[in-house]
This record gives C-alpha cells, sequence and structure tokens, in this order.
C-alpha cells in the first residue's frame, strides 16, 4: 500500500496550519491575531507550490490504498481551492479585524478548505463522506460567525439541510456498500454492475444527493440562497465558491468510475438536473434586490452550466477537460465579484450600487468585468470555459440541452445588468453615500487581482488547458 | 477630278443650308443668291458630265460614300441643274417681298444638291440620306405656306405616304448586308445571297415605286399639289418623281436577276400610266390634271426601267422634265394672277399672257406625245422596247399614250378657248397695279422666260433622240442600238395619238355644256381611283386603332401595374409594419412577461421555512429516482 | 435473526427518523430524527457486513464513520441552536424565515 504522505502535502499543510493556527490564536493578544491570517495565506501558497511541484514532476498515484487519487482533476482542484483560499483570506481580513474569534475564522477556512481538497480526490465512499463532513461542519459555523439572527438563521439551514442530505449520503454508502461488498470506486466499478438496479439507483441516488448539496444544485439547493444572503460576505464567497468544486469533482469521479458502468441512465439525469438547476438558478434571480442573493441565484445557475460537462463524459473527452476549466475560471470569477461585494460592507441592495462608477471605478470596474464575466462574455475565463463545455455538450448529442445552456445564458444578462447599469447611473447626490464607504484597500485589491485574474485566464486558457486532460486514477 | 465632284455637291447643299439658316435675313438677296448657286452648279454639273468624275468617302465599317458621273448620271445631273435654275428664275414671280424667300431658296437648292447625290450615288448610303432629304425637303415645300393648316395637312399626307414606301431601301439594306453584300455597293446587289437578294430588290421596287407616285402610292401627288407652283415645278414634275424610275433604271440588272421584279416593275408602270391616264382626263383643277399626268407619264419610265431601255427611260424623263415643268410653272403664275386652277374658270388664259399661253401650248402639245416633239419620240423607244418583251405591255403603253394625248387636249381646249367678257376689266385693272395681292398679279417676263425655254427644250429635244440622229445620245447613255423603233410603230403611235388627240378635241365641247352629273366611273376617276381612301382604310385606320389599343393598354395595364404594384407595395409595408408591431413586438413583449411570471413563479419554493425546504428537496429526490428506475 | 430481518428493522428505523426530521418543527426534534436515520444506517451497515462480506473491515468503518457522523452532527446541531436561541429566541424553524425569497 502507497503510504506517501508527500502526495498529500497540501490537505496536510492546510490542517497542520490549522492546528498551529488555533494554538496560535489561543496565545496570541487580540490585535495581533491577524498573524493567523498570515498563516494561512503562507499555508495556500505553500500548497499551491506543492500542486504545482506534483503536476509538473508527473506525480500521480493513488494512496493508501486507492482511497485517495492525486492526478490532473485533483491538482486542477488544488489550484482552484487553494488559490480561492487565498483570495478569501485577503478579502476577509477587513471584514473580521477585531472581532473576538478572529484567529478560528481563518482555521475553519483552512480546515473546509483541507475537507473540500479531500472531497476533490477521494475515490472511496468513505472518504467522500469524510471529506463531505470535514468540508461542511466548519462552514455551518463560519456561516453564523457573525452571530446575528440572520448569520444564525442562515447556519440553521445550512445545517439542517446540510443534516439530512448528509445523513442520506451515508445511508447511501450502506446500501452501495451492501450492494458492491466494498466502498472502494475501483471495487464497486467491478461488483455494482452485478447488483440489482435498483439497489445501485437508490445507493448511488442517495449519496449523489450529499455531493449535490455540496455543489449547490436543484433539489438540493435550497440552503444556499438564504445561507449566502444572511452569511457574512467572504463566508458567503466561500460556501458558494469552494465547496462546489469540491462536491463536482467528487461527483466527476464517483459518476465516471462508478455510475457510467451500471445499466442506468445516469447521463438523462444529470442532464436533467442540469437543466433545472440553470432555469430555475437563473429566473429566481432575475428581480432579486439584494446583492447577495442575486449572487446565490447566480451560483445555482452556475452550477447547471457545470452540470451540462456530466452526461457527455462518457462520450467525448473535452467532458473533464471542460468541467475542470470552467471551474477554475469560475472559482476566479465569482470570488472576485464578492470581493467587490466584501469591499462595501454597506450596500446590501441593488439601489446601493447607483453611481458606483463614479466614487469607486476600480470596484466599478471589477463588477462588470466578473459579472459579466459570469455571463461569459469574452475574454474572461468563464467564456472559454462555458464554450468548451457546450462544445461538449454538443459533442455528446446533447445538443438540446447546449441550446437551453444558452437560452439561459442571454436571459441571465437580464440581472446582472440589471445590477451593472445603475453603477453608471449618476447618483441621487454629489456626496459618495454612506454605502459606498469601502472596507479597506484589502478587499479592493484583492477585488481588483481576483478580476485580473479572470482575464488573464480567459487570454491564456489556452496553455491551462492541457493540464486537464489527464486521466481519472482508479 | 473627284473635287469638281465634291464641289457639285457641295455648292448647292452649302447654298441652300446658308440661305435656309438665314431666313428672311437675307430676303432681299436670297434670289439672287440662289440663282448664283443654281447657274454655279449648272456650269459644275455640265463639266461633271463631261470629265466624268469620280469620289468616295469611308463612312463606316466596311461600307464607303461612293459618288460617280456615269453616262445615266451625266445627263440626269445636267438637267437636273438646268431644271433647278429655270425655276429659281421663275420663283420671285410667285414669291413675293414678304414671303420667307431665304427659306424658300435654301429649301430648293437643298432639294437641287440632294437629287445630284442621289443621281450620283454607287452606294446604298448616300443614296438612302439624299433620298431622305429629298423627301424631308419636298415636305417643307409643300407645306411652305405652313400658316394654312390645309396645306400642311397635304404635306404631312404626301411625306407619310412617301417615307413609308421609303422603308424600302432601309429594308433592302439590311438584306443586302444579311445577304453577304457587305459593301452596300449598288452594282454588287446582284451577288446578294439567295432570299436576301429577293428582300433587297422588293424593298428597293417599292421604294421607287412610292417615290414615283406610281400605282398603288399615287395619291400623295394629288395632295403635293397644294405647294407653291414652282415646288411642284422643280420637285413632282422633273425630279423628285423620277427619282425613283432612275432607281430602276439604274438596277436593272438586279430586276433582271430575280425574275419577277422586272415583269412587276414594267407591268406596274404600265397599268400605272394607263389607268393615272384616265385619272387625269377625269380631273377638272388644272394643277390635279397635271399631277395624275405626271404620274401616268412616269410610269413610261417605270415600264422603261422593267423592260431594260436605259435610253428610252432616259429621253423620257428628260422630254417629260422639261414639257412639265414649264406647264406647271405656267399653271402656277396662272393661279397667282388669276387666283383659280379650276378649268372652266382658266378659259381663254393663254390669250392674257401671250408669251405664257404659247410656252404653255407648246408643253401641252409635247405633253400629249404628238409627233415630231420629244415625248412622241421617247414614247416610241420606250414602247418599241416593250413590244420586245411582251404584245401586252405594247397595247397597254398604246392605250396610255392615247389616254395621255386625251388629257393635254382637254387641258389645251380650256385655255385656248376665246376670253370671257367679263374679264376683261379685271385683267387690265391688275396689270396697273404693282406687287400687290396675290391673284391680281400678272405674271412677269421672270415666269414667262423659264417657261418658253423649257417648253422649247420639250419640243426639241426630240430631235436629238430621232433615229439616226441620236447616235450621240446613245453614246453618252452608254446603251446600244438595241431598241430603236422600226418605222411601222413610229407611224402607228403617231396615228393613235392623232387619233386620240382629234377625237378630244371634238368631243370636249360637248362635255363641257353637258349636265355635270357625273357618272360612277367618272366620280372614281375623279377621286384618283380612291387610292386615298383604300389608303386610309387600309393602313391609316387599323395603325391609329392599333395606336388608340396601345395606348389604352399602357393606361390601364402597364399603368395599372405600375399603380399595382405601388400599392401592393404600400400594403405589404403596412402588413409589416403590423406584423412587427402586433407580431415581433408583440412576441418580444409576451416572451418578457412570461419571463416575469417564471421569475416570479421561481422565488417562490424559497419560502424561508425549512420543514418546506425539507419536504421539497425530498419528494425531488424521490421523484429523480423513480425517474433513474423507471426510464432506462 | 435473518438478513432480512434486520434489514426491516433499519428500514423502519430510517423511516421514523426521515418521518421524524420532516415533520418537526423543533430544531432539536428534527436532530432527533436525523440521529435515528444515521441509527437506521448503522444496523443496516452492520447486517450487510455480518451477512454479505464478514472478511473485510469495511463495514465496520462505515459503522465508526457513522457513529463519528451522529457525534459531530450532534455537536453541530446543538451548537447551531444555541446561537439561534441567542440571537433571535427561537428554537422552531417555523419561526426562523426572516431569509426568504
Amino acid at each position: 500500500m502507497n503510504e506517501n504522505l508527500a502526495a498529500l502535502l497540501p490537505e496536510t499543510i492546510l490542517l497542520g496550519a490549522a492546528v498551529v493556527g488555533l494554538l496560535a490564536g489561543s496565545l496570541l493578544p487580540r490585535r495581533r491575531q491577524w498573524a493567523v491570517a498570515v498563516l494561512a495565506a503562507a499555508a495556500c501558497l505553500a500548497g499551491l507550490a506543492a500542486t504545482a511541484w506534483t503536476m509538473a514532476t508527473g506525480r500521480e498515484q493513488t494512496v493508501f490504498a486507492h482511497t485517495f487519487a492525486v492526478d490532473a482533476a485533483t491538482g486542477l482542484g488544488r489550484l482552484a481551492v487553494l488559490g480561492g483560499l487565498l483570495l478569501l483570506v485577503a478579502m476577509a481580513t477587513r471584514t473580521v479585524r477585531s472581532h473576538a474569534r478572529e484567529s478560528e475564522f481563518y482555521v475553519l477556512l483552512l480546515m473546509s478548505g483541507a475537507g473540500t481538497l479531500v472531497l476533490a480526490g477521494a475515490n472511496d465512499l468513505l472518504l467522500l463522506f469524510a471529506g463531505f463532513l470535514l468540508a461542511g461542519v466548519p462552514a455551518y459555523a463560519l456561516a453564523a460567525f457573525a452571530k446575528d439572527g440572520r448569520g444564525t438563521e442562515a447556519a440553521l439551514k445550512y445545517y439542517l439541510l446540510g443534516a439530512l442530505l448528509g445523513t442520506l449520503m451515508l445511508a447511501g454508502t450502506a446500501v452501495l456498500y451492501g450492494a458492491g461488498g466494498s466502498t472502494l470506486y475501483s471495487d464497486l466499478r467491478t461488483t455494482l454492475p452485478h447488483a440489482s438496479p435498483a439497489l445501485v439507483a437508490v445507493g448511488s441516488l442517495a449519496v449523489l444527493a450529499g455531493v449535490l448539496f455540496k455543489a449547490g444544485a436543484v433539489p438540493a439547493h435550497f440552503w444556499v440562497p438564504d445561507a449566502t444572503d444572511g452569511a457574512l460576505a467572504p463566508v458567503a464567497a466561500h460556501v458558494t465558491t469552494l465547496t462546489k468544486v469540491g462536491g463536482l469533482i467528487g461527483a466527476y469521479r464517483l459518476a465516471h468510475q462508478v455510475l457510467w458502468g451500471t445499466a442506468l441512465d445516469w447521463p438523462g439525469l444529470f442532464a436533467l438536473l442540469a437543466a433545472l438547476s440553470m432555469s430555475l438558478g437563473n429566473l429566481a434571480a432575475f428581480f432579486q434586490t439584494s446583492v447577495q442573493r442575486l449572487l446565490a441565484y447566480s451560483t445555482i445557475g452556475q452550477v447547471g452550466y457545470l452540470l451540462v460537462a456530466f452526461p457527455v463524459a462518457a462520450r467525448t473527452g473535452l467532458a473533464q477537460q471542460s468541467l475542470l476549466f470552467y471551474l477554475l475560471a469560475y472559482t476566479v470569477t465569482n470570488l472576485g465579484a464578492f470581493a467587490a461585494v466584501t469591499a462595501l460592507p454597506h450596500a446590501r441592495t441593488l439601489e446601493d450600487y447607483r453611481g458606483l462608477a463614479r466614487h469607486r471605478p476600480a470596484l466599478a470596474a471589477v463588477l462588470v468585468v466578473c459579472l459579466l464575466g459570469l455571463v461569459g462574455t469574452p475574454p474572461t475565463g468563464v467564456f472559454l470555459g462555458k464554450l468548451e463545455v457546450f462544445q461538449a455538450a454538443v459533442e455528446g448529442g446533447y445538443t438540446w440541452l447546449a441550446a437551453l445552456a444558452v437560452a439561459n445564458t442571454v436571459a441571465s444578462l437580464f440581472y446582472y445588468l440589471r445590477w451593472l447599469a445603475p453603477l453608471f447611473r449618476p447618483a441621487p447626490h454629489e456626496q459618495p453615500s454612506a454605502a459606498h464607504r469601502t472596507a479597506g484597500r484589502g478587499p479592493v485589491a484583492t477585488a481588483c487581482a481576483a478580476a485580473t485574474a479572470s482575464l488573464l485566464l480567459g487570454l491564456a486558457g489556452g496553455t491551462l488547458l492541457p493540464l486537464t486532460t489527464g486521466p481519472l486514477l482508479r | 477630278m473627284s473635287a469638281l465632284l465634291w464641289a457639285l455637291i457641295a455648292l448647292p447643299l452649302g447654298a441652300g443650308a446658308a440661305l435656309l439658316l438665314s431666313g428672311r435675313r437675307w430676303n432681299a438677296l436670297a434670289p439672287g443668291l440662289g440663282l448664283a448657286a443654281a447657274a454655279g452648279t449648272f456650269g459644275l454639273a455640265v463639266a461633271s458630265a463631261v470629265f466624268r468624275p469620280e469620289a468616295s468617302a469611308p463612312l463606316f465599317a466596311g461600307v464607303r460614300a461612293g459618288l460617280r458621273v456615269d453616262g445615266l448620271s451625266a445627263v440626269l445631273v445636267v438637267a437636273v441643274a438646268a431644271v433647278t435654275t429655270a425655276v429659281l428664275v421663275a420663283s420671285p414671280g410667285e414669291l413675293g417681298p414678304r414671303e420667307n424667300r431665304g427659306r424658300f431658296f435654301g429649301l430648293m437648292l437643298l432639294f437641287a444638291g440632294a437629287m445630284t447625290v442621289t443621281v450620283t450615288a454607287t452606294t446604298l448610303p448616300p443614296l438612302l440620306m439624299a433620298w431622305e432629304v429629298m423627301g424631308a425637303t419636298s415636305w417643307a415645300l409643300i407645306g411652305f405656306w405652313w400658316h394654312r393648316p390645309d396645306r400642311v395637312r397635304a404635306a404631312d399626307t404626301a411625306f407619310v405616304t412617301t417615307r413609308a414606301a421609303d422603308l424600302g431601301l432601309y429594308l433592302a439594306a439590311g438584306a443586302a448586308m444579311a445577304g453577304g453584300v457587305g459593301s452596300l455597293d449598288l452594282t454588287a446587289l446582284t451577288g446578294a445571297q439567295g432570299g436576301w437578294r429577293h428582300v433587297a430588290c422588293a424593298g428597293l421596287v417599292v421604294a421607287a415605286l412610292g417615290k414615283s407616285a406610281q400605282l398603288p402610292f399615287s395619291f400623295w401627288l394629288s395632295h403635293a399639289m397644294r405647294g407653291p407652283g414652282p415646288v411642284s415645278a422643280l420637285l413632282h414634275s422633273a425630279t423628285m418623281v423620277a427619282a425613283g424610275a432612275y432607281l430602276l433604271l439604274r438596277l436593272h440588272p438586279l430586276l433582271v436577276a430575280t425574275g419577277w421584279a422586272a415583269p412587276l416593275v414594267a407591268w406596274t408602270g404600265g397599268v400605272t400610266a394607263l389607268a393615272l391616264g384616265v385619272v387625269a382626263v377625269a380631273q377638272r383643277a388644272l394643277k390635279q390634271l397635271l399631277a395624275a399626268s405626271t404620274s401616268s407619264q412616269v410610269g413610261f419610265m417605270v415600264l422603261a426601267a422593267g423592260v431594260g431601255d436605259p435610253s428610252g427611260g432616259t429621253l423620257q424623263l428628260l422630254a417629260h422634265a422639261a414639257a412639265k415643268s414649264a406647264l406647271f410653272l405656267a399653271a402656277g403664275a396662272w393661279l397667282t394672277s388669276l387666283g383659280t386652277e379650276q378649268l372652266p374658270a382658266l378659259r381663254g388664259a393663254v390669250r392674257r399672257h401671250p408669251l405664257l399661253g404659247a410656252g404653255f401650248v407648246a408643253g401641252a402639245l409635247a405633253l400629249a406625245g404628238l409627233p415630231p416633239l420629244s415625248l412622241w419620240v421617247a414614247k416610241d423607244e420606250v414602247l418599241a422596247a416593250a413590244r420586245a418583251q411582251s404584245p401586252g405591255l405594247y397595247a397597254l403603253g398604246l392605250a396610255a399614250a392615247a389616254v395621255a394625248a386625251g388629257y393635254s387636249v382637254k387641258a389645251l381646249w380650256y385655255v385656248t378657248r376665246p376670253l370671257p367678257h367679263d374679264h376683261d376689266h379685271d385683267h387690265d385693272h391688275g396689270q396697273e397695279q404693282d406687287g400687290g395681292r396675290r391673284g391680281a398679279r400678272g405674271p412677269t417676263r421672270s415666269v414667262s422666260t423659264p417657261v418658253v425655254v423649257l417648253a422649247a427644250a420639250a419640243v426639241f429635244l426630240g430631235v436629238a433622240a430621232l433615229p439616226g440622229l441620236s447616235g450621240p445620245l446613245r453614246g453618252v447613255l452608254g446603251g446600244g442600238q438595241q431598241h430603236a423603233p422600226n418605222p411601222w410603230e413610229m407611224a402607228l403611235s403617231a396615228a393613235v395619238a392623232l387619233a386620240a388627240a382629234g377625237a378630244a378635241w371634238w368631243w370636249l365641247p360637248r362635255s363641257a355644256h353637258a349636265p355635270r352629273t357625273a357618272s360612277a366611273g367618272k366620280r372614281w376617276a375623279a377621286d384618283w381611283l380612291s387610292m386615298e381612301r383604300a389608303a386610309r382604310a387600309v393602313l391609316v385606320r387599323p395603325a391609329f386603332a392599333l395606336a388608340r389599343a396601345l395606348a389604352a393598354f399602357d393606361d390601364r395595364a402597364v399603368d395599372g401595374a405600375v399603380h399595382h404594384l405601388a400599392r401592393g407595395g404600400l400594403t405589404l409595408a403596412r402588413g409589416a409594419a403590423r406584423a412587427d408591431d402586433h407580431g415581433l413586438d408583440g412576441a418580444v413583449r409576451a416572451v418578457a412577461a412570461g419571463c416575469r411570471r417564471l421569475g416570479a413563479w421561481a422565488r417562490r419554493p424559497q419560502t424561508g421555512l425549512l420543514h418546506q425546504y425539507y419536504a421539497q428537496a425530498v419528494v425531488g429526490f424521490t421523484l429523480l429516482l423513480s425517474i433513474v428506475l423507471l426510464v432506462r | 435473526m435473518t438478513f432480512e430481518l434486520v434489514l426491516v428493522l433499519a428500514a423502519g428505523l430510517f423511516s421514523v427518523g426521515l418521518f421524524g426530521a420532516l415533520s418537526q418543527q423543533s430544531i432539536v426534534m428534527i436532530m432527533m430524527g436525523i440521529e435515528l436515520m444515521i441509527g437506521g444506517v448503522i444496523v443496516a451497515a452492520a447486517d450487510f457486513w455480518h451477512f454479505l462480506a464478514p472478511a473485510a473491515a469495511d463495514g465496520q468503518v462505515v459503522i465508526v464513520v457513522a457513529v463519528v457522523a451522529m457525534a459531530v452532527e450532534m455537536a453541530m446541531g446543538f451548537a447551531v441552536t444555541t446561537a439561534l436561541y441567542r440571537a433571535r429566541q427561537v428554537d422552531t424553524t417555523d419561526m426562523a424565515r426572516e431569509l426568504k425569497g
């Protein structure tokens, strides 16, 4: 058995930093707690370096009795999550500064990130569930970080839905274990096709329920708007972005290793889920007034587009490539939008953003780039990702899905523009309103960095694409 | 040498154009200038007849404008120039100082130039152009007094008729080009291939018959008489009507080559000679009588062309030109001075102005074909040639000669009656007045002299053509001694002419005092054989009906189509606007409203109550499970 | 104790737990329902291990993970309930409906 811990370096670094940070946080004085943020950032950078080294030296392997795979999908997932964590830490500094539990914030963030990485690399049902828990529970706590009525209600809904669907996931694991005699993907791939299809269907769907909960797809999406709306902006950014990465890569691995072999119509199911997610997300976002809620529904819609890559994964190699690249681009772009929202803590509704272009041109530019990037305007990264995904769909025979996705993209332009257009209209009064007070230079800089990264991904995406095409290890 | 020929045609054309353009400005100088130009042309014509020059100029691709003075052209060029000069001498007497003399003399000279080009042309293009110019100047001259609408109508009728016949020339030119005669040379037309030769020949025959007022085109000559006297004298007796006969004479080889043209032309000429002679007998106006007789005499020329006797035809042309122009000048002078041309009113006209009257008598006797005057000699030639072709033609010609004697004697009888007594007063009055009203002036010497000269020529030309003395003439014409008439033929024709003249002289007094009711045949003949009515019914009325129908079609169908198209376009535009407003905008609005409704509906599941979230999630997953289980 | 009988027990536990989670409004009661569901899962996993694959330890690990999940969920649940009560004085889900739409 390959027990090479070096393969798990990023996860280890994150967990180690979390522990050290927890201890340091209880020892450091209140005004020095920002050191934990620095530690978290350092851990992320170290993890990124380790990932880069792994991908560059071609050290794909499965460790710990094939329960964890380090391959192209894990590599991209690590890049997205660690980069996203870096951005989150940077944007959250002002938000949680001089909070009583400032260091715990970063610790919880790191733990949740580590759990997401486990989700992305799990090759075993139990490890998947472990990652689910590790990613979810700190996020429940993060959601209630502000301890106000909205935050706690958000955490409640997040937790309860997570508990139910997590339990369903566990039940599914047990059923699949009963049907297949093992929880390892590689074993299940050989044994499940011979098991009773109904049993396999029940178990797989239950496991998928949990993973879809993490990704925020219909019908496990009910927590997304409330949690995003009620929590702090950085937390909202986390739950809508990073956990989604882990959930989708985990689902992809599950589907690829286990589900395609069975005799059930999984592509059709995924297509249905994709269609429902994108439609519901976009339609419900039309008339939102709260900024964070609008972004929440927008992420549900984005999950729909991401899920388009699933039905065709068995037929075209473009599916994995498009999914991973889209995830990376989506992470950066969504975090940019949330960074802009974080930078303006007093502007909660669309009305508050009126006239922003005059007072905060940098943030207005970031919003324009990121929101239009989420629509899929060239030359951002999401445009390239969407292009790849739609191409994969058409190649795989799901042209109707691609057409629906295009229609939804056009429809989504409406609510983004509903937000963007007032930016450029003159403010009701000359003085910058209270709503336009920024939280400081940190979040603004983070926002600009995220927007720039999104544009760079779009322009230089071609160089990254070959990194995404490695096979999934069993 | 070609410069001589160019000068010959440039002088009358240039002088005519200059005088025409000057109009009234040089009214006093116009007669002198015109006469000088005509005299110069006469001199150049004589020189050309001596030197026989040739000229040619490139026209367009492969076609040249060629001119040449050969035997036939030489005689005609001199004749045209001579008659032009004589008529122009007489013209100022007809046209008072208040008329637009510049226009008149210019047009006359232009006509003379065009006629000269016609008789010297060797290729079709200059012939065609000169033919058209002749027609145009004829129209302008007939309608010279353009304030009078009836004269203008007469000019239009004459012009349209000859112009319609002239289309034959264009047809011939086209057929010649199609038949491979690229140079359009007149002598090369016999070389046209197959059917095109027949087409070309047919076109040329029609054009010639039309210009020469042969059947069935003769009626236009009746209308042409409404022009001034000198115009009738020059155009419609000596030159233009003879141009058709000249063309047929020149193209005799082509007529023979086609096989059917020569007999057709000969018989047409013969029948015209007889029929128009009868028409002339039935006329009561002097100029109308002279016009019908012109057509009849030209019929002899056409007959000569049909049977292939160029010398006879030319002699007939010359003799007729001299005689008829003298007669027309006299008739015009009487019209001016006495104000009438009706024969019964012209009683005793010769006795009023003796010199003029003598000229008229001489011309009339010559016209009758009495021996030994020129027209008798010429007719003999022609009849001899006709007898060689067919006896029927000979008989026809003899009958026509008899009729010619008849109408000439009719005209002569009326004007040689004693003067009515009540006219003496007016005559004295007229002579004392100087200038003044038309119809009151007496003919001056300027009119009488040319009449006498021309009549003398008509009398004596015959001498030059008598067999035995006609050698020089034949040599000039280039023809042989083939058709010299026999002595018995000459005697027969002389007898016929004398008998007819005597019969007419004896019968006229009885008919003059007879009741005026005329028989149907006489009415038909007096109406120029109803040719004009026939032409109107067959051609003019259908053409106008077609024009009216086409105009109605254009108004209703074409314009209607345009209107309907426009209306349809507008209706289509309105429909499109409606479709856009209701359809497209409506569709867009419907989509927007639908999306709005869907957007509002999509938010409703998010009720804020967790147990409802639970319920919806569980139900959702159950449904998904059933879908997965049922759809395989 | 046959295989099917234990499975029926497991299914019964799971169903009761699901019913409880869906029908209760007190947060703690919902958590109880979830716990019952996990109990059912534990029974089922044990059944599967014992009767179908006793050689490997995978079934046992499933049970251990399930127990861990129970504990973690409980801890989290009570923490959230307390926090909510402290902030809003509510402990039922039908009272926590500020975030909606």
